[in-house]
C-alpha cells in the first residue's frame, strides 16, 4: 500500500506541474521562461484523481491476482509493482528553466524531463504493465510468445505485415504538413516532369511537353508510344554509334563524345530536344501512382500547369517504397540477427529514425535507392553463395538499377558488382552479371542518346563548373561533418548511430566479411556525397547518404544484443532510441519542405544537436571550444569502439535468467548523459536555439491564456520574476473592449472582444453578474470570449459586466427582458 | 481445423476479396473516366457561354457604351436620388475604375446582351447604383 501511496503522490506532483503551463517568451535577444500553475482548485482535484487512480489500480490488480494467481497475492499487496510510477515525480524538475535565476541554462535538463515527458510516461506505463502482468503469471507475455509456435513462413509474413503497417502508420501520423501533399520544391518537379512526358508518350524529351491547361480532361494517355520511341531510338543510336566510332578512329584526340552543354539543370540533346540533368529512375518508381493521379483523380492543374494539383497516388508510391524498405530491412536483419522479433524491432527503429523517415513523402531517389541497397545487400550477404540463377539475375539487375536513380550511386553499384562476382558461383555468377550489365548498358544508352557519351555520369559531367559535382578539396571535412555536424550530421539527428562504429567492430569480431562489406558500401556513398556537399542544397540533413543509413542499424543491433546483459547497455540503448525517435518526430512534424535543417516548436529550445560541434564555417575556423567539443565526442565514440572491440573478444557471459535493472548502472548512464548534455552545450555556450523554440506569437498567446485564467496567481513565476500575474504580460493591446449581448429565449450570450493590434490579441478578465441571484461568472479572455447563461425565470434583469484591463476597470450595466416561454 | 488449414482458408478468402476489389476498382475507374468527360464537356460549355457573352459585349456600339458611362457618372454625381459624390466617377480627380467594371460590366452590358433596350439597360444599371447607395 505504501507503494500505491507513493505512486499516487508522484502522479499528483507531476500532474500539478504538467497541467500547468511552461512557456518560453522570446525576443530577438533572449528568452524568459514562464510557469503558470493550474490553480489551487485544479491542483486539489488533480491530487484526488491521482490518488484515486493509484488506489484503484492497486485494488484491481490485488483483486485480480487473488482470483487468478493467488500465489502472488503477497507480492501484489506490497504494491512494489507500482514502483516505476513513483519515478514520475522526477519529471516535475522539467520546469527548471522557469525558476527565477535559472533561465535558458536549465533548458538542457528541461529537454530531458519536459520535452521528452511523453516518452518517459509511455515507458513508465509499459514497465508497470509488464510488472503487473508478471503477478498474473504473465498471461499477456505468454500470448505474445505463442507466435513462436507458428510456422516459420507465417512468422516471417507476420513480421513483414507488422513492420510495414507500423512504418506506414508512423509516416502518415508524423508528417502533418507534407503527407500526400502536392507541394513540390527543389528537384522534385524534375522527377515529376519525366512522369508527365512518359504519360504523354514523348519519351524523356521535355521540350515539347503539353501543359495540362492545353489538354482536355478526358485526353487519352499515350504511354505505349514510349515503347515504339524506344525501339526507334535504339536503331538510330546504333547507326550513330557506327558513325561516331568511325569519326573517333579517324581523329581520336580531337573527337568529343560528350557534346552538349547544360543550362539551369537542363541540357539540349545532341539531336535536339531538351532533357534534364537528373536521371529518370525515380520517375519510373513514381509513374504508376502518377498515372492514376493524371488519368483518374487530378482535375485541376498544379505546379506551373505541368502536373495535376492532386498527387495523392504519387505520394502513395513513395509511402509504399518506405514501407517496403522496412520489410526489406526486416528480411536482412532476420538473417543477420537470427531472431524475427529483434529483426522487426530494429527494422522499425532503423526506418523510423532520421534521415530516411523524412523521405516518405518527398520525391527524391533516396528511398528507392535505400530499398535497392537493402535488397541487394541481403542477397549478397546471405544468399549469394547458394542462390538460383533467377535470383542472381534479379539481384544483378537491382544493383545496376541504382545508376538509373542517380550517378551518386555509381560507386555502390560498382561495389555490388564486384562483390556479387566474387561471392556468387558458376551459373549464379553468370546470371548476376547478365542481370547487371544490360541494365547498366541501358543507362549508358540513355546517356549516349542525350550527350553522345557512353559514360553513365555523362549528364552530370556536362554541368558547368559553378555547380560542383565532385570536389576533393572539402571532402574530408564533409565526411566528418556527415557524422558530427550539429546542423547536417547523422549523429545529432539520430544519436543511435553513435553506436555504429563500436557495433561494426563487434560485427567484425563475429563476421569480418560482413563488417567489411558494410564499411565498403557506406564509404561508396559517403565519399561521393562528401565530394558534392554537406548540406545537399539545404534539403533534409544527410539526404545524400540516406540510402545507406538503414543498413547501419545492423551493427547497432549487434552491439546491443552482444552486451544486452549489461544494464548500462540496456539503459544507454533505450536512451539513444528515444533521442533518435524524438528527433525524427520533431523533424517530421515541422517539415513543410522549407529549408531542410531541423526546426521544432519545443518549450525548452534545446536539442541534442546543441551538444555536438559545428563542422566547417567560421565557428569551426575560430572556436577552440568547438574544436574541443569535436575532439571530445570523437574520443568518446572511439573509446566506446575500443572497449566494445576488447570486450567482444572475451567469451560471452550466459544470458541472465531474469533481466534486472541495477540502479547504479542506470544512474551511471543518466549521469553520463547529463554530463554530455551540460558540458557539450556549455562548450559552445549555445544553451538554446531559436530554430527549436516555440514561436514568439503562439508562446505569448499560450502565456496569456494560462495567466488570465487565474485572478491572483500564487505560483506563477518566470526565470526573472518571482511572482507574476496576468497584468505583467506585455504587450497587451486591450484598451476599449466591445461588449455584445444576444438573447435567445431564456439564454443570454455575453460576448466581449478585447481587440488586437499587429496580430497580438488583447487579453484581460471579465466578471459577469447576471442579476438573478446566481454567483457571478469570472473568466479570462484572450482576444474574444463569450459566456452563456440560462435564466430559469422570465423577467427583467440587470446584468453587471466588469472588465478588468491591465490599468483600468470598466463596469457596464445592461438591463434585459427575458420573455416567458410561449 | 488445424492451424495450417485455417491459414490456407484465410489466404483464399483474402485472394477472393482482392479479386473482387480489383474488379470494383476497374469499374470505378471507368466511371471516373466518364465523369471526367462530363466535367470537360461542362467546362467547354462554360467557356462557350463566356465567349458568347463577351462577343455580345463587343457588338455594343461605342456611342451607346459612352452614353451608359455618362449616365453612370451623372448618377454618381447627382445629389438626392443619386450617390451625391462630388466628381462623379472621378472623385479627387482619380477615375473610379471599379465602379465602371461593376456597373457597366456587371449590369449594363449583360442587360444589353440579354436583349434589353438601351434605355432599359441604363435604367437597370442606375437602379443598381441607387440600391447600393
Amino acid at each position: 500500500m505504501r507503494w500505491a501511496l507513493a505512486a499516487g503522490i508522484s502522479i499528483a506532483i507531476y500532474c500539478g506541474a504538467a497541467f500547468g503551463t511552461l512557456v518560453p517568451l522570446s525576443d530577438s535577444d533572449n528568452v524568459e521562461y514562464l510557469f503558470v500553475w493550474p490553480g489551487g482548485a485544479a491542483v486539489v482535484a488533480i491530487v484526488i484523481v491521482a490518488l484515486a487512480a493509484a488506489v484503484l489500480a492497486y485494488a484491481l490488480v490485488c483483486l485480480g491476482v487473488r482470483r487468478w494467481a493467488p500465489a502472488s497475492l503477497t507480492e501484489a499487496r506490497t504494491g512494489r509493482w507500482l514502483a516505476p510510477v513513483s519515478l514520475m515525480g522526477v519529471l516535475t524538475f522539467g520546469i527548471l528553466p522557469a525558476v527565477p535565476g535559472v533561465g535558458d541554462r536549465g533548458a538542457p535538463l528541461a529537454y530531458w524531463l519536459y520535452d521528452l515527458r511523453w516518452w518517459w510516461i509511455a515507458i513508465i506505463a509499459g514497465w508497470t504493465l509488464v510488472r503487473a502482468d508478471r503477478l498474473f503469471g504473465s498471461p499477456f507475455a505468454r500470448r505474445l510468445s505463442a507466435v513462436t509456435t507458428w510456422s516459420p513462413v507465417t512468422r516471417v509474413l507476420l513480421g513483414d505485415a507488422v513492420v510495414f503497417a507500423a512504418l506506414v502508420a508512423w509516416a502518415i501520423a508524423t508528417t502533418p504538413m507534407i503527407r500526400f501533399s502536392n507541394r513540390t520544391v527543389g528537384d522534385e518537379p524534375k522527377y515529376l516532369r519525366y512522369c508527365e512526358v512518359l504519360y504523354q508518350g514523348r519519351g524523356l524529351d521535355v521540350s515539347n511537353k503539353r501543359l495540362l491547361t492545353d489538354e482536355p480532361l478526358d485526353a487519352p494517355p499515350a504511354v505505349f508510344r514510349n515503347v515504339s520511341l524506344l525501339t526507334s531510338t535504339i536503331g538510330e543510336e546504333a547507326r550513330a554509334l557506327a558513325i561516331d566510332l568511325r569519326a573517333f578512329a579517324s581523329s581520336p584526340s580531337s573527337f568529343r563524345w560528350n557534346r552538349i552543354g547544360e543550362h539551369d539543370g537542363f541540357v539540349t540533346g545532341k539531336r535536339g530536344g531538351v532533357y534534364q540533368l537528373h536521371q529518370p529512375g525515380l520517375s519510373a518508381v513514381l509513374f504508376p501512382g502518377y498515372f492514376l493521379d493524371r488519368y483518374l483523380f487530378g482535375i485541376d492543374p498544379g505546379y506551373q500547369n505541368e502536373f495535376p494539383a492532386e498527387l495523392v497516388m504519387t505520394n502513395t508510391m513513395m509511402l509504399l517504397v518506405y514501407g517496403l524498405c522496412g520489410v526489406a530491412l526486416f528480411r536482412l536483419l532476420r538473417h543477420a540477427l537470427s531472431s524475427n522479433r529483434l529483426a522487426a524491432l530494429w527494422a522499425v527503429i532503423g526506418m523510423a529514425t532520421m534521415p530516411v523517415t523524412a523521405f516518405a513523402f518527398q520525391f527524391y531517389p533516396e528511398l528507392p535507392a535505400a530499398l535497392l541497397v537493402i535488397v541487394v545487400s541481403t542477397y549478397l550477404l546471405f544468399h549469394a553463395t547458394k542462390s538460383s540463377a533467377v535470383a542472381a539475375c534479379a539481384a544483378g539487375a537491382a544493383a545496376a538499377s541504382l545508376v538509373w536513380l542517380h550517378p551518386r550511386f555509381l560507386i555502390i553499384a560498382a561495389v555490388f558488382f564486384m562483390t556479387g562476382i566474387a561471392w556468387t558461383r558458376s551459373t549464379a555468377r553468370v546470371a548476376y552479371a547478365s542481370g547487371f550489365i544490360p541494365v547498366l548498358i541501358s543507362v549508358m544508352l540513355f546517356d549516349y542518346r542525350v550527350t553522345g557519351s557512353w559514360l553513365p555520369s555523362a549528364l552530370y559531367d556536362a554541368q558547368r563548373s559553378s555547380e560542383i559535382t565532385f570536389s576533393t578539396s572539402g571532402l574530408l571535412m564533409n565526411l566528418i561533418g556527415y557524422g558530427f555536424d550539429r546542423k547536417w550530421g547523422l549523429f545529432p539527428h539520430s544519436p543511435l548511430l553513435l553506436a555504429v562504429l563500436p557495433g561494426l567492430l563487434v560485427l567484425f569480431r563475429e563476421r569480418s566479411r560482413h563488417a567489411l562489406f558494410l564499411t565498403a558500401v557506406g564509404l561508396a556513398l559517403a565519399i561521393p556525397a562528401a565530394g558534392h556537399s554537406l548540406s545537399a542544397a539545404g534539403t533534409t540533413p544527410d539526404r545524400l547518404v540516406a540510402a545507406v543509413v538503414p543498413i547501419f542499424i545492423w551493427p547497432v543491433a549487434v552491439l546491443a544484443r552482444r552486451f544486452w546483459s549489461s544494464t548500462s547497455i540496456r539503459a544507454g540503448t533505450l536512451l539513444l532510441v528515444i533521442l533518435s525517435l524524438d528527433a525524427a518526430l520533431a523533424y517530421n512534424f515541422s517539415n513543410g519542405k522549407q529549408f531542410g535543417s531541423l526546426h521544432d516548436a519545443s518549450l525548452t529550445g534545446w536539442k541534442p544537436n546543441l551538444a555536438f560541434p559545428i563542422i566547417r564555417g567560421a565557428v569551426w575556423d575560430s572556436s577552440t571550444s568547438n574544436f574541443i567539443l569535436f575532439i571530445a565526442v570523437a574520443a568518446i565514440v572511439s573509446a566506446a569502439a575500443i572497449v566494445a572491440w576488447l570486450r567482444a573478444g572475451r567469451a560471452k557471459a550466459g544470458e541472465p535468467s531474469a533481466i534486472r535493472a541495477t540502479p547504479v548502472a542506470i544512474g551511471g548512464v543518466l549521469l553520463a548523459a547529463a554530463v554530455w548534455t551540460i558540458v557539450g552545450t556549455w562548450l559552445n555556450r549555445d544553451w538554446i536555439n531559436a530554430d527549436y523554440l516555440l514561436g514568439s506569437r503562439p508562446a505569448r498567446h499560450m502565456a496569456a491564456a494560462a495567466l488570465v485564467e487565474i485572478d491572483r496567481c500564487r505560483v506563477c513565476f518566470t526565470s526573472r520574476h518571482r511572482q507574476v500575474d496576468w497584468t505583467w504580460l506585455e504587450p497587451n493591446p486591450a484598451r476599449d473592449p466591445a461588449i455584445d449581448l444576444d438573447i435567445d429565449g431564456h439564454d443570454v450570450r455575453v460576448r466581449a472582444d478585447f481587440g488586437s493590434k499587429g496580430g497580438v490579441e488583447g487579453f484581460g478578465r471579465m466578471a459577469i453578474a447576471f442579476g438573478d441571484g446566481t454567483a457571478p461568472v469570472r473568466t479570462g479572455v484572450v482576444g474574444s470570449g463569450e459566456v452563456v447563461h440560462h435564466y430559469r425565470q422570465p423577467g427583467h434583469f440587470e446584468i453587471g459586466i466588469t472588465l478588468y484591463l491591465r490599468d483600468d476597470v470598466r463596469v457596464e450595466r445592461r438591463t434585459i427582458e427575458i420573455a416567458p416561454h410561449d | 481445423m488445424t492451424s495450417e488449414r485455417r491459414w490456407a482458408l484465410a489466404v483464399r478468402v483474402l485472394a477472393l476479396l482482392s479479386a473482387v476489389l480489383v474488379a470494383i476498382a476497374g469499374l470505378e475507374a471507368r466511371t471516373i473516366r466518364r465523369l471526367r468527360s462530363d466535367v470537360q464537356q461542362l467546362r467547354d460549355e462554360r467557356d462557350q457561354q463566356a465567349s458568347g457573352v463577351i462577343s455580345a459585349w463587343t457588338r455594343e456600339p461605342a456611342e451607346e457604351l459612352g452614353e451608359a458611362v455618362r449616365s453612370l457618372d451623372r448618377v454618381f454625381a447627382e445629389p438626392g436620388a443619386g450617390v451625391g459624390r462630388p466628381g462623379g466617377l472621378c472623385p479627387d480627380s482619380h477615375l473610379d475604375d471599379q465602379a465602371i467594371v461593376r456597373y457597366i460590366g456587371g449590369e449594363f452590358l449583360p442587360a444589353r446582351a440579354a436583349g434589353r433596350t438601351l434605355t432599359q439597360a441604363i435604367e437597370r444599371m442606375n437602379a443598381a447604383v441607387k440600391q447600393k447607395k
